[in-house]
């Protein structure tokens, strides 16, 4: 066997390795190099029951100007984020991209998908219909589900925001309190 | 269990006179050379699943409590010493370990991408999950693992990746075949996509010698799924197009993949399968595109037309496969088109007495045809090589 095909067969055996490991090193240079923004999460229609390990939620904002998008219609932009509290106060800018130039009102900004009715969802965490799984302990998501529908801004999300508009969650938390 | 089985066999073809005695000694006395301790590996077997089940149970049970640190490492750790279990046992050329050693890195590899998605809240469409991990796991198992099984889950897995990308290629197949929505084409054209793809990939496979078995199976599976997206056009209610899309952009799309899956076909394959492999590629085509051309025509005229193209093509399958002496596909090709007429008899009828009648006549046809499929089957020569037609 020749020596270049050894060679060959350890590269493929530690692509996967090290891919995973820059995966997770990735995601942690993204956390510590981001602002983080607390936003109170509500309940999301529908639920999803088969997934017990998971609450769904969209992001309640509190828009300074909504987006203009129609039914079943899905626009890509971005957030500018113009006050952190105690609600991030926002309006939709439609288009945007990393990159672009935004209103030096602007403090942060989040990029992602705008759908009706002023729903806005991180690209990061669009699974599709403005929705965001939130992965929670399972012997909590039943309570969790019910704190939103009766306490509506007391579970909330410390998104990280990268400055060229990228995304994580870095904490869920219940009055504050990390869960 | 072997040697009882090989006795009674024995026993049995001794007294037929198909074997004299001393065959059946040398038979039962290999047997008994070669005998293995089924029983021995069933109890360790289960022994090994109640261990891990266990394991599993006590870190599910404790899942929350576990820093998320100590997952990923625990993770990455467990799939750093599978690449390497892969790599010893591939050097010293142990078969079975190497080939569940790069399966068990495979689903790893899957495991961790989920992980890292559960411990950092990422979230996307499941097919970008599924590409990575296939990019990530091709190379390796392409390099180190040859078996059968293999390339069946691999097939399996590209395959449930192409499909599960079906939304986000929408704009991309609309672009492709110049329309602004490809509508309800798009499914069918995919599994024929993915057919003419697998065949091209099943033939490169088998140009290395290693992995000529598993590229064998890749071939299998891929000649079996172009038939399916052939018959799945040919299938009342298998789908419907939405609108009144043209379909030709998806027929010119389908009729360009075939191209370079007929050029591997006219290269790789052995003089004798080139013939019957080809007009199989052409023949599907065919009754695609016609298939694919008529589904909008509705009714029982619609129908028909389906039905006749679904009888059409697997007739020439049956008689690809006389010819070159199939016998298994033969019957199988017998069958579909009779369990077709089948279908056909039952969708002219209505009414009870009339379903009633439709079912002594359906019946009736069932027996004539398996009178008729049991002639023409012991008609076929047998041959027993493992060509994929």
């Amino acid at each position: 066997m020749s020596r270049a095909f050894i060679i060959a067969v350890i590269a493929a055996l530690a692509v996967p390795v090290l891919a995973l490991a820059a995966l997770v090193g990735h995601q942690e240079l993204l956390l510590a190099s981001a602002r983080i923004l607390s936003v109170p999460i509500t309940g999301f229609d529908p639920r999803d029951l088969l997934r017990g390990h998971y609450i769904r939620a969209q992001m309640d904002w509190d828009w300074e100007r909504m987006p203009a998008v129609e039914e079943y219609q899905v626009v890509d932009g971005a957030l500018c984020v113009v006050a952190e509290t105690p609600k991030p106060r926002v309006r939709f800018l439609a288009g945007w991209k990393a990159g672009d130039r935004t209103a030096a009102d602007c403090r942060l900004v989040i990029a992602g998908r705008a759908r009706a009715p002023s729903r806005f969802a991180p690209s990061q965490f669009d699974n599709g219909d403005g929705g965001i799984q939130f992965y929670v302990p399972e012997a909590r998501a039943s309570d969790l589900e019910k704190l939103m529908r009766e306490r509506p801004g007391s579970l909330t999300a410390d998104l990280a925001v990268r400055a060229d508009g990228g995304s994580a969650i870095k904490a869920l938390r219940v009055d504050g309190q990390k869960l | 269990m072997a040697i009882v089985i090989a006795e009674h066999f024995t026993r049995r073809w001794q007294a037929a006179g198909l074997i004299d005695g001393d065959t059946a000694a040398r038979i039962v006395a290999w047997e008994v050379a070669h005998r293995r301790p089924v029983f021995l590996w069933a109890v360790a077997g289960m022994g090994a699943l109640a261990l891990s089940l266990g394991i599993m149970a006590i870190v599910g049970a404790n899942w929350e409590d576990i820093p998320s640190w100590l997952k990923l490492a625990v993770d990455l750790g467990l799939t750093a010493a599978c690449a390497v279990v892969v790599f010893a046992c591939w050097r010293r050329d142990w078969p079975w370990r190497r080939e569940l050693a790069a399966l068990l890195l495979f689903g790893l590899v899957l495991s961790g991408i989920a992980l890292i998605g559960q411990v950092y809240q990422l979230q996307s469409a499941s097919w970008r999950a599924l590409t990575l991990w296939l990019a990530l796991t091709t190379p390796f198992l392409a390099l180190t693992s040859y078996s059968r099984l293999t390339g069946i889950i691999w097939v399996v897995a590209a395959v449930t990746t192409w499909f599960a990308a079906e939304e986000a290629l929408e704009g991309l197949f609309a672009y492709l075949s110049g329309r602004a929505w490809l509508s309800g084409y798009q499914f069918p054209l995919m599994g024929y996509l993915a057919a003419c793809a697998l065949i091209v990939l099943g033939i490169l496979r088998s140009r290395w010698p290693r992995a000529r078995e598993q590229a064998d199976v890749m071939g299998r599976m891929a000649w079996a799924g172009l038939i399916a997206a052939a018959c799945a056009v040919a299938v009342p209610m298998a789908w419907s197009p939405w609108g009144s899309s043209s379909a030709i952009g998806p027929i010119l799309l389908a009729t360009l993949a075939t191209l370079p899956a007929a050029f591997a076909v006219w290269l790789g394959t052995e003089p004798d399968e080139r013939t019957p492999l080809l007009a199989l590629l052409m023949g599907s085509l065919v009754i695609w595109s016609l298939g694919v051309a008529v589904a909008q025509v509705g009714g029982k005229s619609g129908d028909l037309v389906r039905a006749l193209l679904f009888i059409v093509y697997w007739i020439g399958i049956g008689a690809a496969a006389a010819r070159a002496s199939r016998r298994g596909l033969f019957g199988l090709a017998f069958t579909m088109v009779g369990l077709r007429l089948l279908i056909l008899y039952f969708e002219a009828i209505g009414g009870l007495t009339a379903t009633g009648l439709g079912l002594i006549g359906g019946g009736v046809l069932c027996l004539v045809l398996a009178a008729v499929g049991w002639r023409l089957t012991r008609g076929v020569a047998r041959q027993a090589d493992g060509a994929p037609l």
